[in-house]
């Protein structure tokens, strides 16, 4: 499903040069739920940037679905993400002049399909996540979990083959951290939806089936 | 606030451009006399105390004729009063009309004014010493008062009273813009008077003449001395209606220039503050970016909705704009613009709404333009991570 080979990646000033990820080989299956950890600064957000296409690599290859992403153009690389991919972040990233509804109708905005569509999707993402009764809310009436609920809730409303969760219960106390880890594990499980977690916290790592460790960039095991 | 900007931006452009539109159109219309190898000579002679020198004055006026027919630069020389062609004086005239007052400028020319001026006659003819046997004083319109007073018929032969005298309609001309090309036509007619008229010999102060084609400055030196000699206490100054006409656009765009000037100013105000609150709004919303990009937005979509949203504004600004814009025509608020009532045909209001509108979409198009180019390049990555 994505393959990565020999993934490099440098941040470049005039001044200082940083080698975020180092000689990354990884191969990411269907259906796969892995959680990448490691220290602060080991790169796993950069992984999964370039994972999901909001970052560059500077060398190697990346293969989604046996396609080499090198020379897609800048269209070919949004509606792969739009296809392709859901995300998960840390701070929800929620619009907050938006209503939970339209937040979730987000990503079906940049697909041609009717408005009556997007919201039926949108309210079958939100009946997943427990969250139908909030759709007329804004980020802002909501609780922690609750907005995380809705970013999952948008992650999964194009129903994509493979969700990216940038350490998604980092900001959550242990009762809804469990209870995102669930919607995460139920996805997997149900929907066979293939799913990349990056986490600081072992427990939830541990729900997983695969942990792939980072250290200074390279991959540890 | 910003909002506000693109409102009075929107009404500026607005009064700029009926302006234009209105000035072009006035340009292009026929001023229906000709001013090449046209002068004038502009006669002040004092006060006068009794019939004598009335009498007197009379017989210069004859004389100063006699001696610019003499000329061989001169092909024709008629007699005007103030309000000759290219003056900013008006004479107005107000008759009883079908029981209502109709007010007209009043022309009081002679017999010669309209071939020296080169007038054309739609109907009719000019006045000639036919006249001289009627005691009605023979008068030609325009088409605008013909229009007024007889509509689509016949108003040649067309007698008509107005206080103690008596008028004869003997003709009719199309247009006569004598205060010059950006000067909208007005309801007026000609009245016949003469040198030798004892009232009218106080009117007529003003000579207009035909000089030969090349006829140059010297010899209007010359004929100031010689007319100078004959009329030898009065001031007398020659001027040619090519200068005069010169004169009236320069003053004019002058004016519009000074008005374009403070627009511009005030469009480059807004033009900065809109491109200063698109390049904030983009910093303040590359999270937002970000995300749209992550979702799948590609740039060009970035791009449109940044300049989409700007448009929006400007559609919000511009509709209330065009609401106070049509109160001008609807309560006739001509003079504001124009300085003259009932000057601006309604279409040109909303040719000048038309052309306020595409300027105020074409300047937030331009300065939304690089911002949304700004946002489009923003890496999905860095701008998720911005805090």
């Amino acid at each position: 499903m994505i393959r990565l080979t020999n993934i490099d990646k440098v941040y470049r000033t005039s001044t200082i040069e940083t080698l975020a990820l180092h000689d990354i080989n990884m191969d990411v299956k269907e259906g796969a739920f892995l959680a990448v950890m490691g220290p602060s600064g080991s790169g796993k957000s950069t992984l999964l940037n370039i994972m999901g296409l909001l970052d560059d690599p500077s060398d190697g290859d990346l293969q989604v679905d046996g396609q080499s992403i090198k020379n897609m153009d800048d269209k070919k690389l949004a509606r792969l993400r739009n296809r392709s991919f859901g995300f998960v972040f840390q701070s929800y990233h929620l619009i907050n002049d938006l209503t939970v509804l339209d937040n979730v109708e987000l990503p079906l905005i940049y697909r041609k399909i009717s408005s009556a569509e997007r919201r039926r999707k949108a309210l079958a993402a939100l009946e997943k996540v427990g969250l139908s009764a909030r759709t007329k809310h804004f980020p802002t009436q909501l609780s922690g979990g609750q907005c995380q609920r809705v970013a999952i809730a948008r992650a999964i409303v194009g129903e994509p083959d493979i969700i990216l969760a940038d350490e998604p219960t980092g900001n959550l106390d242990s009762a809804m951290s469990n209870e995102i880890i669930d919607i995460l594990i139920n996805l997997n499980k149900n929907e066979k939806t293939t799913i990349v977690m990056v986490t600081h916290n072992q427990e939830m790592a541990d729900k997983t089936e695969r942990i792939i460790r980072l250290h200074d960039g390279s991959q540890v095991a | 606030m910003l909002l506000t900007e693109i409102f009075f931006s929107f009404l500026v452009l607005f009064a700029v451009a009926t302006i234009a539109i209105s000035s072009a159109i006035r340009y292009m219309t026929p001023l229906g006399f000709s001013y090449e190898n046209t002068w004038i000579l502009r006669a002040s002679w004092g006060r006068l105390l009794d019939e004598a020198a009335d009498s007197k004055v009379s017989g210069t006026l004859v004389r100063l004729q006699q001696e610019m027919e003499a000329c061989n630069e001169i092909e024709s020389v008629g007699w005007a009063t103030f309000n000759h062609p290219y003056s900013t004086s008006t004479a107005r005239f107000t008759m009883d009309w079908q029981g209502q007052e109709l007010e007209s400028d009043l022309y009081d020319v002679d017999d010669n004014f309209a071939e020296v001026m080169g007038i054309p006659l739609v109907e009719g003819r000019w006045f000639s010493k036919e006249d001289d046997a009627s005691s009605i004083t023979p008068v030609i319109l325009n088409g605008m008062l013909k229009e007024q007073m007889f509509g689509d018929e016949s108003a040649l032969g067309a007698v008509y009273k107005s206080g103690k005298r008596e008028y004869k309609v003997v003709g009719v001309i199309d247009h006569y813009r004598y205060r010059g090309e950006f000067n909208q036509e007005r309801k007026g007619f000609f009245r016949r008077a003469g040198i030798t008229d004892s009232i009218a010999s106080r009117l007529l102060d003003v000579a207009v003449f035909k000089v030969r084609p090349g006829t140059d400055v010297q010899f209007e030196e010359d004929l100031t001395e010689r007319l100078a000699a004959i009329a030898r206490d009065w001031n007398l100054r020659i001027e040619t209606l090519e200068d005069m006409r010169s004169s009236h656009i320069k003053e004019y765009m002058l004016g519009i220039g000074v008005f374009g000037v403070v627009a511009g100013f005030l469009i480059f105000n807004v033009a900065l503050g809109l491109f200063g609150v698109l390049w904030y709004a983009i910093n303040r919303r590359r999270r937002e970016i970000g995300l749209r990009r992550a979702v799948g937005a590609n740039a060009g979509q970035v791009s449109i909705q940044i300049l989409g949203e700007a448009l929006v504004l400007a559609t919000l600004a511009v509709v209330a704009g065009i609401f106070v814009a049509v109160q001008f025509p609807i309560l006739n608020l001509d003079s504001i613009l124009t300085g003259t009532e009932n000057s601006v045909p309604g279409t040109i209001y909303i040719l000048g709404m038309a052309c306020g509108a595409i300027l105020i979409y074409l300047l937030v198009s331009i300065c939304a333009f690089y911002p949304s180019r700004l946002a489009a390049g923003l890496h999905p990555a860095q701008a998720l991570h911005d805090e």
